[in-house]
């Protein structure tokens, strides 16, 4: 995945058809997962009444945002993959800033999903059974990873 | 002599703002970002900067901060705007909370 230019209001990237196909399988992969919800405090006796609930309901509404963009974004026929630019193979993926956002959001998403699922490991953590669902949670980590990388050095104009 | 018939007016629904009690608009609610093992230091930066609308090296210090003490207090707000930030980094993934501010 490369970016090939970007103004003030879209990033234009050129991506191989084997990357296509992978981030599509990371899509697939990614949505077999869902984060639980976030509090709002820490200590919910602090806050107004029915503030915590509206809160809880509004992460639903966006988590459903953020799978719905996923789906949309690599989809064949979706509007944001086009033909590659001349002399290329593969796909030109069009963006505008916002959905960069978007994505970066639902990339972290289900790498957040997945971390959960993996029971929420960090460096102190014993390693983690080798079983085919916990590999495929690790690979939607770190494609995760490398996707947002690339965003993000794209946004940073360090590409 | 004839009559005209006065048109119908419907009358206009009565709009009660939903009212939060005077206290939520005092700003006395700290942003507190925790630190998590899974989210990338450049993301949590990008994260501060896009929020807030910080400069570069705001938003990495207080990226630091949350790496290297476990957390960092962002803002202190009203609960309403606090409310609003915790929702826009929450959007990004980040751990991060409001709590009411009692020092």
């Amino acid at each position: 995945m490369q970016l090939l230019s970007q103004d003030s209001e879209r990033l234009v990237f050129h991506l191989e058809r084997s990357e296509v196909q992978l981030l599509r399988q990371l899509v697939r992969w990614g949505l077999t997962a869902e984060r639980s919800a976030a509090a709002l405090s820490r200590d919910p006796t602090s806050l107004p009444g029915g503030a915590a609930a509206e809160f809880t309901a509004a992460q639903g509404r966006r988590a459903g945002e953020h799978r719905a963009f996923l789906e949309q974004v690599f989809a064949p026929k979706g509007s944001h993959l086009q033909a590659p630019a001349a002399g290329r193979k593969g796909y030109g993926l069009t963006l505008t800033r916002p959905e960069v956002e978007r994505l970066l959001q639902a990339l972290n998403e289900i790498k957040l999903a997945h971390w959960e699922r993996l029971g929420c490991p960090d460096e102190d953590t014993a390693e983690i059974a080798e079983t085919p669902e916990n590999r495929v949670s690790e690979l939607v980590m770190e494609l995760s990873n490398q996707a947002q990388s690339i965003l993000l050095r794209a946004l940073l104009n360090e590409e | 002599m004839p009559t005209t018939v006065e048109p119908m007016t419907v009358p206009k629904p009565k709009i009660i703002p939903r009212e939060r009690p005077a206290a939520a608009r005092e700003p006395d609610y700290l942003v507190i970002c925790w630190n998590d093992p899974v989210n990338l230091m450049p993301y949590v930066t990008h994260v501060f900067q896009t929020v807030f609308g910080w400069a570069r090296a705001r938003a990495e210090k207080h990226m630091k901060e949350v790496h290297e003490q476990g957390k960092s207090v962002l803002i202190r707000e009203s609960f309403e705007r606090a409310e609003y930030f915790v929702h826009q980094l929450q959007a990004y993934g980040l751990t991060a909370t409001l709590e009411k501010d009692v020092g």
